[in-house]
């Protein structure tokens, strides 16, 4: 079967979002992968909304770059999204919604779908429209009208009968019309996907709720935040899971409070995480530094948005990497990993937990908006056998030599470089946890000497997580004879290894570096990398180029950057065209 | 082992243990101490504890004296600072609850009253200027078990950090709150606070602070706090009950100290609190909002003592009850069946 891309476009409210999750779904529980993109406006109301869905038999990479087929819902849609169809592609259109000039009209690929009259007709009510579309869409696609109306039930079951009964009704109208009055061929022509029996081991869902589930896989027992756009979906699931599995959570006042609250909790013993975004991110650094100070393990989920300040708060940009990996007055250390995708923002949530508790140590976790939105196909996340780490407990049992004569050294220099942490209500493990520069026994301490060999004890994890992480840091794909080598960070990771093979299709051959762990870097694969290529390009949705900024200042590199900064993803088809231009003679 | 913290797996291992320990405890309570009927809830967290585990808790400690407190790192206020006057009713009242130190948990924020962590034998957390609150109620809604006390300033409490002060009024934490007031930023050496009064020359307002003083007291009894009083650092006798009060409290306790500075503040002096301060009546009902108000804004007089308090569900209690009823529903805890509704 085809790969095929296709975007419904409507006003904000109208219904253009959930129609894609409908429509998602269903094709996802007809074998198909999926891969969503999102968009839409900051107020409730109004403003341009986009949902974006490709499908594949085959596992897919990226959100794809232009659509088979377009459904607007408005004139307004149509104008936006109508250059972006692809030579060949289809636009469906509603006639009572568009203005329809002659030209338009005789245009091969438009097609009017009466969208607001069809689910008027059949249901005296045009506020089904979105699922009348569901239902012509589910018919091109050749998704079974059953499987439609299974997941049409679950989605209203709670609004009623009455309601799912309304939406079955609009369903079947625009699903018979596709058949009936649609002078369109089927966009899938190929029996739908015999992998549908395997679908139970897959799940569909979201980078957002990934980081939730992942959380409470990691054993993430309290949170507290401040709802903020695009992290509010990980604080509203957790609201509603965390009671259930007797963990603890608060929507406090703002974010200071949330990390605040966060980092008492984990002073008391408890795994904490608090999820935000950008501007959560910037009252949270004060804090960041006490955390690492004090030796603490607190996990920050930032869902990166457009800044800076406000920015665009619906749309994804990878603008925090350099605030995360160095932001704080004085000297911080912390960890930052950034998930490539949905399954990994559960793997490297659950990863940021066991390293913030292993190494005492504030661990900054850097999804987006495009991935926080993104649904996706994934194998069944395993929880058997999971590894879940957690601090390294003191206790009476395992006093330290050094603590006989003077009692409990919270931070005692060890060879491992971590220090045993006594929970509160341990017997004699008093100590005081302090932003203070202080000595073993947390007392404040000015001295040269200590100043610095408390700096190497807290910098010294970085170099250990390095180290535990090894080869798992970075994922790499290097063909042989390869001489130009890109690297990408976070969500974009699909779209380049699509860009690098359709490359390789045109007989480019180009390598692929993806680090997960982003502060420390994984220097030594990294220089590997880079003294193998002639060219490096660090392709990044942001301005300035970040993760080029830290490469430079880490690696004797001199990478060449692709940057876009427009607040939507990039296109597989536009790194391709970067690359071939940088790699013509 | 008198703490129920919780903890992955350790909660899950005793699901239905937890309310009926807790029902036992306040049962004891009512039947070893007769008292007003209101103050049951207390047996929720701190000295119920105390009672259900009394022998073991005797064991442990057996009465402890205030000096048992000192943490033995030497205060380093300047002498004669009010701050050690409510150190030692502080010390007082912990004795006077047979705390142990080990379930003991001191959050100080910045400024001279921020180095109070240091000197009470017990767990201890200095954090950032004006975080106290924050800090506090993370270790109030995810741990239990423990005596959780914020300490702050007037300009940890009421400027930097004014703006929790609200919001953990209103989530009513188990949790003992002092403000050590002194009308001024000693640490910084004597820049105007929020509690300066107006007109004041200090070296950040030469021409005399232009704002009005702010009043903590109607505030907190603004915000709802659920226990307000006040107290004098050099009437350390009414100190010491008012912070024992505040220990046994169950929910926010807040303790407004005057405790002068004896360097920066020439205004705010031990001979003008001696002449201004009042002990409110004996005949004083702490029930009554209203007269709470009209006794905090008295024009002539600075009245000390326990101006306001009222028995609530605390936060603690809320996020229980939301745990119990949320065990409840079906595939509670189970993860599998979480991820087994995603597709």
């Amino acid at each position: 079967m085809k790969d095929l891309t296709l975007r419904i476009g409507g006003e904000g409210g109208e219904g253009v979002i959930s129609c894609g999750e409908i429509l998602t779904r269903s094709a996802a529980r007809a074998g198909f992968h999926i891969f969503t993109f999102r968009t839409y406006p900051a107020e409730i109301r109004g403003g341009l909304a986009m949902f974006q869905l490709r499908v594949n038999a085959k596992p897919v990479l990226a959100a794809g770059h232009r659509q088979d087929l377009l459904v607007a819902f408005n004139q307004e849609a149509l104008n936006a999204y109508m250059q972006d169809v692809r030579q060949g592609g289809k636009i469906l259109y509603d006639p009572d919604q568009c203005d329809e000039n002659p030209e338009f009209r005789k245009s091969l690929k438009t097609f009017p779908v009466p969208l607001t009259r069809i689910c008027k007709k059949a249901t005296d009510s045009v506020r089904g429209k979105n699922v009348t579309a569901v239902g012509v869409m589910a018919n091109l696609l050749g998704i079974p009208l059953e499987v439609v109306i299974g997941t049409l039930k679950e989605q209203f079951q709670k609004k009623g009968e009455k309601i799912v009964g309304m939406n079955i009704l609009a369903l079947v109208a625009g699903f018979q019309f596709a058949t009936e009055e649609l002078s369109l061929k089927r966009l899938n022509s190929a029996p739908v996907h015999a992998d549908r029996e395997r679908r139970e081991d897959r799940l569909i869902l979201s980078g957002n709720q990934a980081v939730a589930l992942g959380a409470l896989a990691a054993g993430v027992r309290f949170c507290a935040g401040y709802p903020i756009t695009p992290a509010t979906p990980i604080f509203e699931f957790l609201a509603r899971q965390l009671p259930r599995f007797g963990g603890h959570i608060i929507q406090v006042e703002d974010e200071i409070a949330a990390i605040g609250a966060c980092i008492g909790a984990s002073y008391a013993g408890v795994k904490s995480l608090t999820p935000t975004s950008g501007p959560g991110m910037a009252l949270m650094g004060e804090f960041i530094g006490l955390v690492s100070m004090a030796e603490l393990p607190l996990v920050i989920v930032d869902v990166q948005r457009s800044g800076p300040s406000t920015g665009m708060p619906t749309k994804s940009e990878q603008g925090d990497l350099s605030y995360a990996a160095l932001g704080t007055p004085g000297e911080a250390p912390r960890v930052v990993l950034a998930p490539s995708g949905v399954e990994e923002c559960f793997t490297l949530t659950v990863l940021a937990t066991n390293l913030a508790e292993r190494y005492q140590i504030p661990v900054i976790l850097l999804s987006d908006a495009s991935l926080a939105y993104r649904t996706e196909s994934v194998q069944k996340f395993k929880l058997k056998g999971l590894d879940v780490w957690r601090r390294e407990e003191w206790h009476e049992k395992n006093r330290h030599e050094s603590d006989e004569e003077e009692g409990y050294q919270r931070y005692a220099l060890t060879k491992t470089g971590i220090s045993p942490v006594a929970i509160p209500g341990t017997e004699h493990g008093y100590y005081q946890a302090t932003g203070l520069e202080h000595d073993e026994f947390g007392h404040p301490n000015y001295s040269p000497s200590y100043h610095l060999a408390m700096y190497h004890k807290r910098f010294d994890k970085l170099e250990r997580i390095e180290n535990e992480l090894g080869k798992s840091a970075y994922d790499t794909y290097c063909p042989e004879g390869s001489r130009i080598g890109i690297i990408s960070w976070g969500s974009t990771k699909g779209t380049v290894r699509e860009a690098v093979l359709l490359a390789e299709e045109r007989d480019l051959k180009i390598a692929h570096f993806h680090p997960i762990l982003l502060n420390p870097l994984p220097k030594v694969a990294l220089k590997e990398f880079a003294d193998r290529m002639d060219r490096l390009i660090v392709v990044e949705e942001n301005f300035t180029g970040q993760l080029a900024h830290l490469i430079r200042s880490q690696l004797d590199v001199e990478p060449m950057v692709l940057n876009k900064a427009q607040g939507i993803p990039f296109t597989s088809r536009e790194i391709l065209s970067f690359i071939k231009k940088v790699a013509k003679p | 082992m008198s703490t129920k913290r919780i903890r992955e797996n350790q909660y899950e291992a005793l699901p239905s243990d937890k309310p009926e320990r807790l029902k036992r405890k306040r049962n004891e309570k009512t039947a070893t101490t007769p008292q007003k009927t209101g103050e049951t809830l207390r047996a929720k967290t701190r000295s119920g504890k105390k009672d259900a585990d009394a022998k073991a808790a005797e064991a442990a400690t057996p009465g402890l004296l205030p000096k048992d407190y000192k943490s033995g790192v030497k205060p380093v206020w300047c002498p004669g600072c009010g701050h050690y006057g409510s150190l030692s009713a502080f010390f007082k009242g912990l004795s006077e609850n047979g705390i142990d130190p080990k379930d003991l948990v001191i959050i100080s924020g910045i400024g001279c009253s921020g180095r109070f962590s240091h000197f009470v034998k017990g767990y201890g957390f200095h954090v950032l200027h004006g975080r106290v609150l924050p800090v506090a109620q993370g270790i109030c809604a995810s741990t239990r078990g423990l005596l959780v006390c914020g300490v702050s300033g007037d300009g940890d409490a009421l400027a930097i950090g004014g703006g929790h002060l609200p919001h953990a009024a209103r989530r009513n934490p188990n949790m003992v709150y002092m403000i050590l007031d002194n009308s001024i930023y000693g640490l910084t050496k004597g820049q105007f606070s929020p509690t300066t009064r107006q007109d004041t020359v200090t070296t950040t307002s030469p021409f005399g602070v232009t704002e009005k003083r702010l009043d903590p007291l109607s505030l907190l009894l603004g915000y709802d706090a659920s226990f307000v009083a006040r107290g004098f650092s050099a009437n350390n006798n009414q100190l010491a009950t008012i912070m024992t009060e505040a220990i046994r409290h169950p929910g926010f306790a807040v303790v407004h100290v005057l405790s002068p500075c004896v360097t920066f503040n020439r205004q705010v002096t031990y001979d003008f609190l001696h002449a201004n301060c009042k002990e409110l009546p004996p005949d004083y009902d702490p029930s009554n909002k209203v007269n709470a108000f009209t006794y905090a804004q008295d024009p002539d007089k600075i009245y000390t003592g326990i101006f306001y308090r009222e028995n609530r569900p605390t936060l603690q209690n809320y996020h229980d009850n939301a745990i119990q009823c949320a065990r409840k529903t079906a595939h509670a805890g189970d993860l599998e069946h979480l991820l087994s509704t995603f597709k």
